[in-house]
């Protein structure tokens, strides 16, 4: 983890936030103020302040944190904490907090535009004169809300609405202005980067990655402008909870045990995925978009779109093997291209589209059954 | 504690006083909801994917504005669900539009990634909880 900003509030008593640290600026839209307080940061004003750091981090995966130190806790006291992803024209970021007013409770919000959700909140009174920590993390669409510095997320969920790396900082709601004897204070802020060895990108080149029991970029972000990715090995959990992004270029996976894309999504520009192995559950629940190239699948016992969605603007879909259950429950847009499947015991749920059915030996077609479909059975 | 899923309708009106929310909060208890919004922060659906982490569900299972799935771990199968408790929950979710595309011999899992998903492409199982 990779410190970018930080700030301890060790100052002068009574200094606006911005004028302690030029780093720090104000706005937009929410234009109240904080001050040195014994060496913390408190709010000082009746209506909310949010205070961004000039430092910006280099991706949108990062966390930012803060001790929140309680003088006084009551039914009209302030709601500070952390934001991130924070645009400096917009009302746009993801806000931890604690609400010290009615809720006594960590709550986890997004703004959009000047329009605010609670993602989530668990309730808990903290005692007075006592330092606790309030992280937001944020790595892709996983965003979090962690306490005291404890390893499980308070509220933990997917939200993809705030996509833009921004700027961390601290942000305060408050009705009433809180003294230097009362409400919630800030202390020992700072913002950090995901750790590097989770997230990987690649202008161009290659990664190549070999060995046994790969948990290699769960929950991580792979961006490939041009370039190669290629995996080899056993019980590869490779991308599961990851977006994985390609312009161009190409991913090879090969091994056993594959849970490659297990609830990531997969979209290609162009370019190949191939994945070659045993036991394959490739594609369980993920969406795979493929503007042009092709998907190749090899193996046994695939359980390769269960549950998923396929779109296929043109190109190919490449699948050998046996006992597989392609495309149950799933939904599968075919606007032109070629789907090319081989096996025994398949069943098919298409609907639309112009489908060549070519089975290898003695087959049991469970459904063909969509008026819409044209079928030639070879 | 225990925690349930719920489909629960989203209250409030986005302001910063009033926020968009799922209904569960009104009942107190630690939750977190699937909430996606549109370009300008309002809510795309009026229905929001919740998990609720408490002793006492029946509050909530209680409250006729809100769905309560099944009280199943994630890996029984939708075929081990009592055919009662599965045409309730195919009802609610039809109800609200949302569509089911699992089989018996899927896993109640499957079923939470695939109401997730229809609020958020990302959403998985394994990024959702509350304590």
């Amino acid at each position: 983890m990779a410190q970018f900003a930080s700030d301890n509030f060790n100052g002068t008593e009574g200094d606006e936030l911005s004028v302690h640290n030029s780093d720090w600026v104000n706005g937009p839209t929410s234009l109240g103020k904080h001050e040195i307080s014994s060496n913390r940061c408190r709010h000082n004003s009746t209506t909310s302040s949010i205070y961004r750091h000039a430092t910006s981090p280099a991706s949108a995966d990062y966390s930012v944190k803060c001790d929140i130190y309680a003088k006084t806790l009551g039914v009209t006291e302030n709601a500070p904490g952390v934001v991130g992803r924070a645009s400096s024209s917009a009302v746009t970021f993801y806000w931890a907090r604690y609400d010290g007013g009615s809720s006594k409770a960590w709550q986890l919000y997004k703004a959009v535009s000047g329009t605010y959700t609670n993602l989530g909140e668990s309730a808990q009174t903290l005692s007075t004169d006592t330092a606790y920590e309030i992280k937001l993390d944020m790595s892709g669409t996983a965003i979090k809300l962690f306490k005291e510095s404890e390893g499980t997320a308070v509220v933990s969920v997917t939200d993809s609405a705030i996509t833009a790396k921004g700027q961390a900082g601290i942000r305060t709601y408050s009705a009433v202005a809180p003294t230097d004897t009362t409400g919630i204070h800030i202390d020992n802020w700072s913002a950090d980067e995901v750790s590097a060895a989770y997230t990987l990108v690649c202008d161009s080149g290659a990664y190549t990655v070999t060995g046994t029991d790969a948990g290699l970029i769960k929950d991580s972000t792979l961006t490939a402008d041009s370039g190669s990715y290629t995996y080899s090995g056993t019980a590869l959990d490779l991308i599961k909870g990851v977006a994985l992004t390609a312009d161009s270029g190409s991913y090879v996976y090969t091994g056993t045990i594959v849970d490659l894309v297990g609830s990531g999504s997969l979209v290609m520009g162009s370019g190949t995925y191939t994945y070659s192995g045993t036991d394959a559950a490739l594609d369980y629940n993920v969406i795979m978009a493929a503007d042009s190239g092709t998907y190749t699948y090899t193996g046994t016992a695939a359980d390769l779109t269960h549950g998923n969605s396929f779109q296929l603007d043109s190109g190919s879909y490449v699948v050998t093997g046996t006992a597989i259950a392609f495309n149950v429950a799933s939904v599968v847009s075919l606007d032109s291209g070629i789907y090319n499947y081989t096996g025994n015991s398949v069943s098919l749920v298409f609907s639309g589209g112009t489908w060549t059915v070519q089975p290898d030996s003695t087959t049991s077609w469970a459904a063909q059954s969509d008026s819409n479909a044209t079928w030639t059975i070879q | 504690m225990a925690k349930r899923y719920y489909i629960s309708p989203i209250i409030g009106d986005g302001t910063e006083t009033n926020p968009y929310r799922a209904k569960v909060s009104d009942h107190g208890k630690p939750w977190v909801g699937v909430i996606p919004t549109d370009e300008t922060g309002k809510p795309i659906k009026d229905w929001a994917l919740v998990l609720v982490d408490t002793a006492n569900h029946k509050p909530i299972v209680d409250d006729n504005a809100i769905d309560a799935l099944p009280d199943v771990s994630l890996d029984v199968k939708l075929s081990a669900i009592g055919s009662s408790e599965r045409g309730k929950m195919a009802s609610a979710l039809a109800g609200r539009g949302i569509s089911d595309n699992t089989n018996s011999s899927d896993s109640y899992r499957v079923l939470v990634n695939g109401i997730g998903k229809q609020l958020d492409a990302l959403f998985t199982v394994d990024n959702f909880d509350i304590r």
